[in-house]
């Protein structure tokens, strides 16, 4: 059998997907398997879906929605092992692992509520597409109707898990004279450029404001973030696990889950006043 | 049925258990120690612990202290708990969760498959997909597995609740056959008050129940005192010789049923149309949505029965309600108290601890528990001594 395993990814070098990559690299090298990467930011065919030479493969892992859906059912129905990370495809049993991504919104909306008291809250979505984006608002949701908390749509910022087009929402929506007092945004970097956005309108972070993220790295932490930190490495080491054990014939079906934490630092208030 | 003499393997692996949940629960730390703990002979400790170390359960962490009386430091033994690995998983018509953790039963990997709708049958590929899951996160040696189910075990056959109308099976010994340990298995709603019990009560509490409400209703016990656990499907069950079965009354069916009919008597509800859930009721509700508070009303006057038998009956310290039901939230459960207390003595509805379960994956974690407790005798509960 083939000694490679490939990563499909839409930018090796960003932040997360450089962090998953390492996670499966340290397990796959551990059982001598070779990694090959196709970062499709730079493809020299970007037109193709990608350009893994699949039948060169034992198991492919997937980086969020970079590759089609009807590529993913046909890897599936080839029966090449795959693995998805944070991408989940309703109708075809491919394994995935993602970040618990209820948990950790649950963790944001109870820490802002219960301890810091902040209950009016801006929501800045993540990529819609994708199935961080899409659970991580419906948790959102959902914690607000345990709290009987209540927000109104134009307080949902698209954010796309850009932070210029994070930033750019947002500075349109202060235009307007608004009442809120805490902001959650569905990834850090999105958070970290939402506070810079609301420094440059004269708002306070965390007095006026208290910002959190969700998702961790050193710029979050020399920022003071609170954010929820989701072992990404982990990720990546539990998805090349889930591989392994499907190269190894065991036949795996649904979601793995990474638990995940909250990191209180400075931007909630929390600290300062505890 | 006859009592039979225990084989000598039955006792030695009786004994290893004593030693090793000795040692676990930190009573003794020491052949000695474990000798005098036990009341076994100290070549029989000697054997036993050789045996435990053997397999990697005990370790040597070097010696202790001498006694007053003088004479060798003890060799000080000390638990793994990363010897092993344990997988819970519970099933039930909204999907198979799966816990893999260690001997201290410390969660290290979740995994689930939630089913859209109730399957028609359970797809054994599916129990399987989530244990594999699970496996394929292993870092060490499985030592069994727990399997919670939704229904009965009769003569080691699983037979599944009526409405859910899946086929009868032989689950012990199809995973058995597969994995190759032991597998241990329960009701989710009995393992959902082990768990509780073993891990999740606040406070140390001697007996316990927990009411879980889905698309049927099931009742779950722990009497600590006797080390008794049980728990039963009361879903067809009724309040009087007129009244509908418990679940044709609050299972999920009948709840969705009864929404709609309030939607159709409240023209203006709060209720979103298509699929709603109890949170919407709930959101309903906090607004004084007409319709969600008659419907939490109902509820309320269902359960504030169910509570009332099992108080009477069991005189629990700690009474829980989970399920998707829970999800009705605190001013729920308050009601369901107050009604509670119309119903019988209200001085022994003060003696109870209530609580809401949100927690969809007690029952695995209570797969866990009882996987532990049974193959190492690892679990402990509050009154029992070693």
């Amino acid at each position: 059998m083939a000694k490679r395993i490939g990563i499909v990814t839409n930018d090796q070098h960003q932040v997360f997907q450089s962090s998953v990559i390492r996670g499966v690299r340290e397990i796959a090298e551990a059982e001598t398997y070779e990694i090959v990467i196709d970062s499709r930011i730079e493809s020299s065919t970007p037109g193709n879906p990608t350009d893994l030479n699949l039948n060169t493969l034992a198991g492919i892992v997937v980086i969020a929605n970079v590759l089609p859906d009807s590529v993913l059912r046909d890897l599936y129905h080839d029966g090449i092992p795959t693995s998805l990370i944070s991408h989940y495809l309703s109708d075809t049993p491919i394994p995935t692992v993602i970040p618990n991504n209820k948990q950790g919104i649950a963790k944001l909306v109870e820490h802002l509520a219960v301890n810091c008291g902040r209950e009016k809250f801006v929501f800045i979505d993540g990529d819609l597409n994708q199935h961080d984006g899409i659970e991580r608002r419906q948790a959102f949701l959902q914690e607000l109707v345990r709290r009987n908390l209540y927000i109104s749509p134009e307080y949902m910022i698209q954010g796309n898990f850009e932070p210029v087009t994070a930033a750019a929402n947002l500075t349109t929506f202060l235009e307007k004279p608004r009442n809120f007092n805490a902001l959650i945004a569905a990834d850090y970097l999105m958070a970290l450029r939402a506070i810079d956005v609301l420094q440059d309108h004269g708002i306070a972070v965390p007095d006026d404001v208290a910002v959190v993220g969700f998702g961790d790295g050193d710029i979050a932490r020399e920022h003071g973030l609170t954010t929820i930190a989701a072992d990404i490495t982990e990720l990546g080491r539990r998805s090349a696990r889930q591989l392994l054990g499907q190269m190894n014939r065991l036949h795996i079906r649904g979601t793995t889950l990474l638990s995940v934490e909250l990191e209180i630092r400075d931007t909630c208030g929390y600290r300062n006043d505890h | 049925m006859r009592a039979t003499k225990a084989t000598r393997s039955q006792v030695r692996q009786h004994n290893l258990q004593l030693i090793l949940r000795a040692v676990h629960s930190g009573l003794a730390d020491n052949r000695a120690a474990l000798a005098i703990e036990t009341g076994l002979a100290k070549p029989t400790v000697s054997d036993l612990i050789s045996h435990l170390m053997d397999e990697g359960f005990l370790i040597e962490t070097g010696r202790g202290q001498s006694s007053e009386t003088g004479g060798k430091r003890p060799r000080l033994l000390e638990f793994v708990p990363k010897a092993r690995q344990v997988i819970g998983i519970s099933i039930s018509e909204h999907g198979i969760a799966g816990l893999l953790s260690d001997l201290d039963g410390q969660v290290l990997a979740e995994h689930i498959l939630p089913f859209d709708d109730p399957p028609e049958t359970l797809d054994l590929d599916d129990v399987q997909g989530v244990i594999n899951g699970l496996i394929a996160q292993l870092d060490a040696p499985l030592l069994c597995l727990g399997v919670g189910i939704p229904g009965d075990i009769v003569n080691s056959v699983v037979t599944f609740p009526h409405h859910l109308n899946w086929q009868p099976v032989k689950l012990v010994d199809i995973l058995e056959n597969i994995y190759d340990v032991p597998v241990y298995l329960e009701g989710n709603t009995e393992l959902a008050a082990i768990a509780q019990f073993a891990f999740e009560a606040s406070h140390a509490v001697s007996s316990l129940a927990i009411v879980l409400v889905n698309s049927t209703v099931e009742v779950g016990f722990v009497l600590g005192d006797t080390e008794y656990h049980s728990g039963r499907n009361i879903g067809e069950q009724k309040l009087s010789p007129e009244s509908p079965a418990l679940e044709d009354l609050i299972g999920w069916q009948a709840v969705k049923q009864r929404i709609r009919e309030m939607q159709s008597t409240f023209a203006n509800s709060l209720l979103p149309e298509g699929r709603v859930r109890y949170l919407d009721i709930r959101y309903g509700a906090f607004n004084n949505d007409e319709a969600s508070l008659q419907l939490c009303s109902e509820f309320e006057d269902i359960i504030a029965q169910i509570f009332s038998w099992i108080i009477t009956l069991l005189h629990p310290e700690h009474l829980s309600l989970a399920g998707g039901i829970a999800d009705l939230g605190q001013p729920f459960l308050d009601n369901i108290i107050t009604k509670t207390a119309c119903l019988i003595p209200a001085n022994l509805v003060e003696d109870v601890h209530f609580a809401l379960v949100t927690d969809t994956h007690l029952s695995a974690l209570g797969a866990i528990a009882y996987a532990l407790q049974h193959d190492l005798g690892l679990i402990q509960w509050q009154n029992e001594s070693v």
